[in-house]
């Protein structure tokens, strides 16, 4: 398929990534037909602002949630769970700058802590929170590699009780918080850029180095496309679907905190509510197939662009996020459709794109 | 005696058997707990059924989509359709007034035109399931919200007739939201045992390469079994306006969730197969009893039903693991 015609054009390296691009790019084009001043980027107070920083900034946490899930796609699994493990994550750093949570939880010295040493107690706090979701992410793990459950199902666990355990932790209440430190994480500034995508680049560019320049991406790989030829062949596969659901963990408590330090409170409810949804679609129109066994993190990161873009377009547009649902049901549908040999063979062989395809496919479909 | 039909105990019971154990035990532990609450009471036992009914209707389509080795994200937002599109057509303000005779069968052609749509995209174009259902989601939700953007109140005579239907049983009355549950049970029970479509249901979850070697037409019964999901949730759609009395865009968050965990519960495989209808009335019948029992408890907060539920679809899973380890096993 990749022979055809308007495709050679393109470099190998970004033909899976070619039906994303077209989709952002048109996208792009018709705000900046639309909306006037899409392309501006100006400073104010000192911070880099406008649409497309906004795009980067509002789409940090399913960015996030998209590595880990790339690499949990990649070994053929899924995680349902990562939005309610955000909801942990939140609640946890939300319950721990609560005066009167921590005096009934933990004790009264964890107050005279965090009032002395405001640093070190958000430290701890960030490290408790991501202890507990990488924990939450082992679960999976163990469910998957050592019981060998279906990862749909094993996520599926964590994802109908997680959301209690937050509720649980926190009483059910809401908390709200003024820390300017925790804070930080989703509203900072960093050399005029919103802080929270200096964590996106981090993981990102750690997971690129840890995949592509170690064997571990191959690993990876092996894993989801036969895991008995794998393991045959030596890879630690048990160990490999571990660490995938663990980083993914990981990447969802990171989410979680983002999301709700951006708006200093932490909804057990709401908070990451079908952000696992968002995150699964990132990542499958970023090119990695359910089917697992190939990964393109970068097509990852385009796929979660995609979707926030569509989504600020619409609040540009001053669409309801309600109705901004079609829309996005639309270009999910529209995108996998692309993207499935089926709709291809069926569809576009019809109306002739591409000649030496169609009777390629039709050999195929012939064989 | 001779009973009319073979009863035969096999490994595949083992599941619904444990079902049935631990709605008993739920049942009892209420009982003995609560008994000064008559938590026994017919009347509780009723509300029970009604409590589960919209979940329950929709999870007869969940159960055919998930013995079909598919499955359904689309339910809550279908209901929420469902109930959106009904108010708005009742209402003589914000739409025509048409009465509830036209407007139901109408909800119901839309929900199975909808779960048609899905299966034919996942049949056709060989999409994943989990994928097509999801935008589904997104699309019936915007669609209920872009009918009418706030919950409606219905005042119609015939609504107010069909919420005072029930048939009278010891002191209480049996709702229509019951009756409806109970007859479709039978039906959905009848269908996937005894019908082609029934038995071709479980070959194409069992082993679809096999099924489409014996013949099965795999694209009927596929899009067929999404159309059902369809039917079913609209038709739990059409219940819960009966019964709530409203139209409500925004509600049902998470239908879609409980009706597999019921499923799962009810000892059917999510690997597809495997799996009897009765086994989720149970599976719904039980959820509905840890909520009762966690309400009566009083001290012990809305949030513990989520974490049980976990707790049982944890068990169940683990359950059926085994259980499919042993069969391997014993080949």
């Amino acid at each position: 398929m990749a022979e055809s015609s308007p495709m050679r054009f393109i470099p190998p390296a970004l033909r899976p990534l070619t039906w994303p691009l077209v989709a952002l790019g048109l996208l792009l084009l018709f705000n900046v037909i639309f909306t006037p001043g899409y392309l501006h980027i100006g400073m104010v107070e000192g911070r880099v602002s406008g649409y497309l920083v906004d795009i980067f900034r509002d789409g940090a946490a399913v960015m996030l949630l998209a590595v880990g899930m790339t690499l949990v796609i990649a070994t053929g699994g899924v995680d349902l769970s990562v939005g309610a493990i955000m909801a942990i994550s939140a609640v946890l750093a939300a319950s721990m700058v609560t005066p009167e949570w921590n005096e009934a939880n933990l004790g009264a010295w964890t107050n005279t802590l965090m009032a002395d040493h405001i640093g070190v107690w958000i430290a701890i706090i960030l490290l408790v929170s991501l202890i507990a979701s990488v924990l939450a992410g082992a679960w999976n793990g163990m469910l998957v590699s050592v019981f060998k459950i279906q990862p749909i199902i094993a996520t599926l666990v964590l994802m109908v009780a997680g959301r209690g355990i937050a509720q649980l932790i926190c009483s059910g209440r809401i908390f709200t918080y003024d820390v300017p430190g925790l804070e930080y994480i989703g509203k900072g500034t960093l050399f005029g850029l919103p802080f929270s995508l200096f964590i996106v680049a981090g993981v990102v560019l750690a997971t690129y180095a840890l995949t592509r320049a170690t064997a571990l991406g191959l690993m990876i790989e092996s894993v989801g496309d036969n895991d008995v030829a794998s393991r045959c062949s030596g890879v630690p596969v048990r160990n490999i679907r571990f660490l995938v659901y663990m980083v993914s963990g990981l990447c969802a408590g990171l989410a979680g905190l983002i999301e709700s330090t951006n708006v200093s409170s932490a909804n057990a409810n709401q908070l990451g509510l079908y952000f696992e949804l968002d995150a699964i679609f990132a990542v499958v129109v970023g090119g990695t197939a359910l089917t697992g066994g190939r990964f393109f993190l970068g097509g990852s990161i385009i796929g979660a662009l995609l979707l926030q873009t569509l989504t600020n377009t619409m609040y540009a547009q001053e669409v309801s996020p309600e109705i901004a649902l079609i829309p996005k049901a639309l270009v999910i549908l529209a995108v996998c459709l692309l993207q499935s040999p089926a709709f291809r063979r069926r569809v576009l062989g019809v109306f002739g794109a591409g000649k030496p395809s169609k009777s390629r496919a039709k050999a195929g479909g012939a064989a | 005696m001779k009973l009319p039909f073979r009863l035969s105990i096999g490994r595949q019971h083992i599941p619904i058997l444990a079902t049935l154990a631990v709605l008993i035990l739920v049942f009892a532990f209420g009982a003995i707990r609560h008994g000064d609450r008559n938590f026994a009471s017919l009347y509780n036992i009723v509300s029970l059924f009604r409590g589960g009914a919209v979940i329950g209707i929709a999870a007869i389509g969940s159960t055919f989509i998930i013995l079909s080795k598919g499955i359904d994200l689309s339910v809550g937002a279908v209901i929420a359709l469902t109930t959106t599109i009904i108010a708005v057509l009742v209402s003589p303000q914000l739409g025509p007034g048409w009465h509830p005779a036209v407007v139901i069968p109408i909800a119901l052609v839309i929900g199975t035109l909808f779960g048609t749509a899905q299966g034919c995209l996942i049949h056709f174009f060989e999409l994943p399931p989990f994928l097509v259902t999801l935008a589904g989601m997104f699309l019936a939700r915007g669609l209920a919200f872009s009918v009418h953007p706030q919950n409606i109140a219905i005042e119609h005579d015939a609504f107010h007739a069909m919420q005072s239907i029930g048939i009278p049983l010891g002191r209480s009355d049996v709702p229509l939201a019951v009756i409806v549950l109970l007859v479709f049970y039978a039906i959905a029970m009848f269908v996937s045992r005894y019908t082609n479509f029934g038995r071709e249901v479980y070959t194409i979850g069992g082993d679809e390469p096999s099924a489409r070697l014996m013949g099965v037409n795999i694209g009927r019964v596929k899009i067929g079994v999404y159309a059902l999901g369809g039917l079913t949730a609209a038709l739990a759609g059409v219940i819960a306006t009966i019964d709530r009395g409203d139209g409500s865009p925004s509600e049902f968050v998470g239908y879609e969730l409980d009706a597999i965990a019921a499923v799962v519960i009810g000892g059917t495989l999510l690997t597809g197969g495997v799996g009897f209808m009765i086994g989720t009335l149970l599976g719904v019948l039980i959820l509905g009893l840890i909520r009762l029992i966690i309400d009566n408890e009083g001290t012990l907060s809305s949030w513990w039903t989520n974490i049980s539920a976990g707790a049982l679809l944890f068990g169940f899973i683990l359950l059926q693991t085994v259980l499919v380890r042993l069969a391997k096993r014993s080949g």
